[in-house]
């Protein structure tokens, strides 16, 4: 999707699409950002050729099959593997020996993946320093598309060398092709790194989510939410974790005054939170 | 221009990429600390640098230069700077929106997302400025801060290291101000 191409809709007509789409569907965007969700709404109506608001609510209330391509254009992904390499060093040098110290099974989970880059980022940590025995991974997928892509270990190859660097700047044990290689301009993940992960379905609340909870990655997604929804998530978080659990969110993102009280910093510039 | 004039706008964006940092720390040396808008800067970086880029920006200017935390408010008096890999949005209640989305013209952060972004916020109340720089990035954020009835300026391109994002602006909307360095430097230090 070109986010520079787009079809102009009015602040009213964005309200009616989010209201088709809650009608029919029973996902509610309305606490998205507006500026982020309007403008790639605008861009998916141009990439699919809906000429109007009208056009597009039609097709919502006729279209089963709607929803898949509308969360697959519209949901953001994480953008590349081991992105910030230095989040990654301290989970792996310090957050989660803490955790495998202090716990027998170490229950970690992350509420949202589309690419499954930071799942993978994830699976390749733990096994280089032989954890996936004492670790349980639960990942949660808004669509079966997702979740099948992560589990085929489908990647996209405009990211492989920004991905590769990463893991050198994260100073992994090999190089980064053993974890995925580039057949007929094809990337492709070892998908035996994600075979023990139980997927889960997200249904944009987090009650779905497991109790007792020792570490929860979700980075660079609260970015998407007003402040209201960005509360209730990391209340709800809040209460899925367990006593000294933790939580990563992205590094330019912040807990906000409400949520502030209900965790205290491991680590401030990579924004890891223990709960209070 | 009379002071009544400049008074109306809230905000000031500027991009650049390629040989456009000598010409920030300029601007930023020459404004006053009591300097009283808001000066939001769209900088291509490298993605993986996440510190000392500000560092190097904040040693000559007077003013706080800051990289915004995700729904910040803009405050007056400060310059922002669009963090590495980040999409840099202003949202409605004039805070920031970051966002991780794909690339824009091979950029995150993109310009003409900042540009397009901070049009819709401030409308006529806003001056768009691009520098110096190599891709096309900015060109299409600009005519949109000039159709929204923004104030829009590029750098001389005769003048610029790498003329090829002033060229682009110019071309795709040739009533742009094109001005020298030291003319926007100067309108911007009578912004009061």
């Amino acid at each position: 999707m070109d986010l520079l191409q787009h079809t102009s809709i009015t602040i009213t007509e964005y309200r009616n699409i989010l209201k088709a789409i809650k009608d029919r569907f029973e996902i509610d965007f309305n606490e998205y950002t507006l500026v982020f969700l309007k403008r790639r709404i605008e861009s998916f109506m141009y990439a699919y050729r809906y000429a109007s608001a009208e056009s597009l609510i039609n097709h919502i209330a006729r279209d089963d099959d709607f929803i898949h391509t509308f969360l697959r254009e519209i949901l953001v992904e994480s953008t590349e593997m081991f992105r910030d390499p230095s989040f990654w060093r301290y989970l792996r040098d310090f957050v989660i020996p803490r955790l495998v110290s202090e716990n027998k099974s170490v229950r970690i989970v992350l509420p949202h993946c589309v690419s499954g880059d930071e799942l993978y980022s994830l699976c390749i940590l733990l096994a280089e320093n032989n954890w996936t025995h004492f670790t349980e991974i639960f990942a949660a997928t808004a669509d079966p598309h997702f979740e099948n892509n992560i589990r085929k270990g489908v990647f996209a190859i405009h990211k492989y060398e920004v991905s590769a660097e990463n893991y050198l700047r994260y100073h992994g044990k090999f190089d980064f092709s053993k974890y995925c290689q580039i057949r007929n301009d094809v990337a492709i993940r070892d998908n035996s790194l994600v075979q023990q992960v139980n997927f889960i379905k997200y249904n944009g609340q987090f009650s779905f989510l497991p109790e007792n909870i020792h570490l929860i990655i979700y980075r660079n997604q609260l970015i998407y939410f007003t402040q209201t929804l960005h509360d209730r998530v990391l209340k709800t978080f809040y209460e899925k974790l367990s006593r000294n659990g933790c939580l990563a969110i992205g590094v330019r993102e912040q807990l906000g005054i409400i949520s502030q009280q209900l965790y205290r910093v491991v680590n401030e510039s990579e924004r890891i939170y223990v709960k209070n | 221009m009379s002071k009544t004039e400049v008074n109306v706008y809230k905000a000031i964006i500027i991009g650049g990429s390629a040989g456009s940092f000598q010409v920030v720390t300029s601007i930023l040396q020459a404004l006053p600390a009591d300097f009283p808008l808001p000066l939001l800067l769209c900088l291509h970086r490298l993605k993986h640098v996440r510190s000392g880029f500000v560092e190097a920006l904040s040693l000559k200017s007077k003013i706080p230069v800051i990289e915004p935390y995700d729904k910040d408010v803009i405050k007056p008096g400060k310059v922002y700077l669009a963090p590495a890999n980040y999409h840099m949005y202003i949202e409605l209640g004039n805070r920031f929106a970051l966002s991780t989305e794909e690339a824009v013209n091979h950029s995150r952060p993109s310009i003409d997302l900042s540009f397009i972004a901070a049009a819709h916020a401030f409308q006529h109340k806003l001056v768009g400025i691009i520098l110096s720089g190599a891709n096309k990035d900015g060109a299409y954020g600009l005519k949109t801060i000039a159709e929204l009835g923004g104030l829009t300026i590029v750098q001389d391109p005769s003048q610029c290291e790498i003329p090829t994002m002033t060229e682009t602006a110019i071309s795709l909307f040739p009533k742009h101000h094109v001005w020298s360095v030291e003319k926007i430097t100067n309108f911007l230090i009578n912004l009061k």
